[in-house]
């Protein structure tokens, strides 16, 4: 053993002392510190005013009056349609659809709302509404409503106009959840319905948002649950053992998150922080695997091709534990590599943004919510992309020793890495499905969303009707079998062949 | 003497090509034994299969009594050597490269490789790294670093390869010295049988492959039946009459020279001959018989024995 060891710190002096190592490390940090600056820069120019871009009164004039042409247009026709008849009920259908239309550009110009918005969508939700009531009630007797029906529009019309007039948010929260009570939701259904605007209310107080995207998930989630059933591709499917297990450790994530102000949300308000984040550990990764392919390509070939292995077969160790050696050092530097990329990602982020930017990983596990800090989320999220990198490597290793060439272990590699992503992008897009195809190298090159199932916002339903991916174990079982597979064909033509 | 080296019916074959055919042979302690043969004759093969390069098809290599295949780290330890290049890590210095050598080893003292490469006179530039150093140097730090772990079995491959006449000099004097005073096996394989005559007790011939004998230098360049003299004299053809007569085997004539193949002792005879009747003499001269000459004559097809 301590002849490996030997071995194993010759060769990280070996690795170390190489120039182009330095000169990577380098230029990744450079990056990293640039990109997040880009990014902390455009995160601080004033929010585009989309607002601006639209908020031009000739458009919503132009709007009203063509409504206004079309209106008087449909009220002519109709003057020569018979009551009853299909044209006359297709008249008036368009009609109301104009006058609903006008109404609610109408609504715009008198609340001086802008004619496209991001920000504050419930008011254009709230215009929209209240287009819709003024439209039933001039039409009242077209739609055949009762008295009650038409005093409920009013009040309806009246707290929309109070909506519009005040902008205010927790008014139109207020008017959601007493519009609940209207339907025919069971008690369990109106309090979540209830408990998940409260959520949008306490995560987005300001309305800033349109829609707050894991409050809906949660309120979908818990419906589901409830009904022990849930929507995939427009049919209702009911929920089996596993599923219901996955969804009450979605929910005790998503209450969690509410509880302590994580929501995510699917503003881009926040975009440019955390795509900076993104961006700086994805290329660091793809710095290090360039790097470790590189040295994996080159282990056994170099050392053959410049002469250096005669010193190490002259040496008193078997070749398997030269071979070891190598490995061993190959190794070393994979897992100092991931720990020094993701600092740098880490330190460019706390350096622009706060630590507070970096998002902490919260999941469940038996219903009961769990937090991982934001620097062992990252350092893991790192790790877990070291897991299939490390089969490329041992596939550049294999090719180092059977061909003995190092542009080919390396060019291949490189290549075959990125046929595998590629390839990864069909499978993903269900291009290319089947049971076999578990049994390619594809579908394991990304564990991330294995390892961190709660890393995404969108659902854990939306995915359901595509679950192709295979388990986290049959992955790793995989990964594991190749990677000892080529690695011990490495092994044997390093070990068996003459040099 | 131990046998510190046996090499028993090694084969090795590439291709259909026997390279290697049942070579034997033993290398004693303390002496420097020379592995000599043409190009393509084996030698470097052999060599390799010895220092663990190469796989033998057949046949067994024992170093200090190990047997390669089944105690190799331990026949190993009691091995150093250079094939063919020397090659080393050109990012480190010279220094370097023998301290990680030497820690593969295991317990071996700084002052060690302080001494060793004072021996090879490198103890200036120890410290530059290699890629900075010519051949010659190279070689040295080489020779350094196979010596560092006081191996019993040295092992070399056309070492006066890129050296001067005074750094050949000095490395047939550091081998002769490691293999007298020190008891050292050093087995040496090279072109250059001038040297290798100077330097080697005894030598092994190898020629396609097969291995044709060893014999000591000495019993290489002298004959059971005398050695040459060449006698230069004014009249060759009364020389040539009376040696008849005296029956002396004159191995070859020209116009001045006359060579024979004689005793030592029958040189003052034949000159006292020659110089009583008349024959004027102006120089008289024992031959050496080179290795170079022995050397083409066994493998031009002659026999060793």
């Amino acid at each position: 053993m301590s002849k490996v060891l030997s071995l194993w710190r010759n060769e990280l002096a070996r690795i170390i002392r190489r120039p182009f190592l330095f000169v990577v490390t380098i230029i990744m940090t450079a990056l990293c510190l640039g990109f997040t600056g880009l990014f902390k820069f455009v995160n601080t120019l004033d929010q585009m005013d989309y607002n601006n871009w639209y908020n031009d009164e000739s458009i919503i004039d132009d709007e009203i009056n063509h409504y206004q042409n079309e209106i008087t247009a449909l009220e002519q026709a109709l003057t020569q349609s018979t009551s009853g008849t299909v044209e006359y009920e297709n008249i008036m259908s368009d009609l109301v659809s104009a006058y609903n239309e006008q109404v609610y550009y109408q609504t715009l110009k008198e609340y001086e709302l802008p004619y496209y918005t991001i920000e504050k969508s419930f008011l254009d939700e709230t215009a929209y509404s209240l287009a819709s009531a003024q439209t039933n009630l001039k039409y009242s007797d077209y739609y055949q409503l009762n008295e009650q029906e038409i005093s409920r529009f009013e009040n309806q019309i009246s707290r929309y106009q109070s909506i519009l007039k005040k902008q205010s948010y927790k008014e139109y929260i207020d008017l959601q959840k007493d519009l609940l009570k209207e339907q025919n939701y069971s008690e369990e259904e109106k309090a979540i319905y209830e408990q998940a605007l409260d959520y949008q209310y306490t995560c987005n107080p300001e309305g800033i948002l349109s829609i707050v995207g894991e409050a809906e998930q949660w309120k979908n989630d818990k419906l589901s649950l409830l009904h022990k059933q849930y929507y995939s591709d427009g049919v209702y499917v009911p929920l089996t053992e596993s599923l219901t297990k996955e969804l009450e450790n979605n929910i005790a994530v998503y209450e969690y998150k509410m509880g302590k102000g994580l929501l995510q949300n699917t503003s881009n308000e926040n975009f440019p922080v955390e795509l900076a984040l993104s961006a700086t550990s994805g290329l660091c990764r793809s710095f290090l695997l360039f790097v470790l392919i590189i040295l994996a390509g080159g282990c056994i070939s170099s050392d053959i091709q410049s002469g250096a292995v005669k010193g190490l077969i002259i040496a008193p160790v078997k070749r398997s534990k030269i071979f070891f050696a190598k490995i061993l050092s190959l190794l070393t530097v994979g897992v100092i590599g991931t720990l020094v990329c993701a600092l740098i990602s880490l330190a460019s982020q706390c350096l622009f943004f706060g630590y507070s930017s970096i998002p902490p990983y919260i999941f469940a596990s038996g219903g009961t919510a769990h937090k991982l800090s934001p620097v062992l989320y990252l350092i893991a999220q790192m790790f877990v992309w070291l897991l299939p990198v490390l089969l490329v490597m041992t596939f550049a290793v294999m090719l180092s020793a059977v061909t003995r060439s190092t542009a080919i272990s390396i060019g291949v590699s490189i290549a075959v890495y990125f046929v595998c992503s590629s390839a990864l992008s069909f499978i993903n897009l269900g291009i290319v499905k089947g049971e076999w195809v578990k049994f390619l190298p594809f579908q394991h090159m990304d564990l991330t969303t294995a390892f961190f199932p709660y890393s995404t916002v969108s659902s854990l339903l939306d995915a359901v009707g595509f679950t192709t991916a295979p388990s986290l174990g049959f992955s790793l079982i995989y990964l594991f079998v190749l990677t000892l597979c080529l690695g011990y064909i490495a092994f044997d033509s390093f070990t068996r062949r003459d040099i | 003497m131990e046998e510190l080296l046996t090499i028993n019916h090694l084969i090795k074959t590439f291709g259909k090509r026997r390279v290697v055919d049942d070579v034997s042979f033993i290398v004693q302690s303390g002496e420097v034994f020379g592995f000599l043969g043409p190009n393509g004759a084996g030698k470097t093969t052999t060599i390799k299969m010895v220092m663990g390069f190469l796989f033998p098809d057949s046949g067994d290599i024992s170093i200090c009594g190990y047997s390669l295949k089944q105690k190799y780290e331990k026949a190993m330890a009691h091995i150093g050597g250079i094939v063919e290049n020397p090659e080393m890590f050109k990012e480190f210095s010279g220094r370097k490269n023998i301290e990680m050598y030497a820690r593969i080893h295991g317990n071996i003292k700084k002052e060690r490789i302080d001494e060793v490469i004072e021996l090879v006179g490198m103890s200036n530039r120890a410290n530059e790294k290699i890629k900075k150093y010519s051949l010659g140097m190279k070689q040295r730090i080489c020779l350094a670093q196979s010596l560092v772990h006081g191996p019993k079995v040295l092992i070399l491959d056309e070492p006066t390869n890129g050296l001067d006449p005074a750094g050949i000099k000095e490395l047939r004097e550091i081998l002769k010295k490691l293999a007298h005073e020190k008891g050292i096996a050093v087995l040496v394989s090279s072109h250059q049988l001038s040297e290798m005559q100077l330097m080697c007790d005894r030598v092994g011939i190898i020629n396609h492959g097969q291995f044709l004998g060893v014999k000591s230098v000495h019993e290489l360049t002298t004959s059971s039946q005398g050695e040459r003299y060449r006698f230069r004299v004014g009249d060759t053809d009364k020389a040539k009459t009376l040696l008849h007569e005296y029956q002396e085997q004159i191995v070859e004539m020209t116009e001045r020279l006359i060579i024979m193949q004689t005793k030592e002792n029958e040189v003052p005879v034949i000159t006292a001959l020659l110089a009583n009747h008349g024959v004027p003499i102006f120089g008289i001269e024992k031959i050496e018989q080179s290795l170079e000459d022995a050397f083409m004559n066994i493998t031009g097809g002659g026999s060793i024995e």
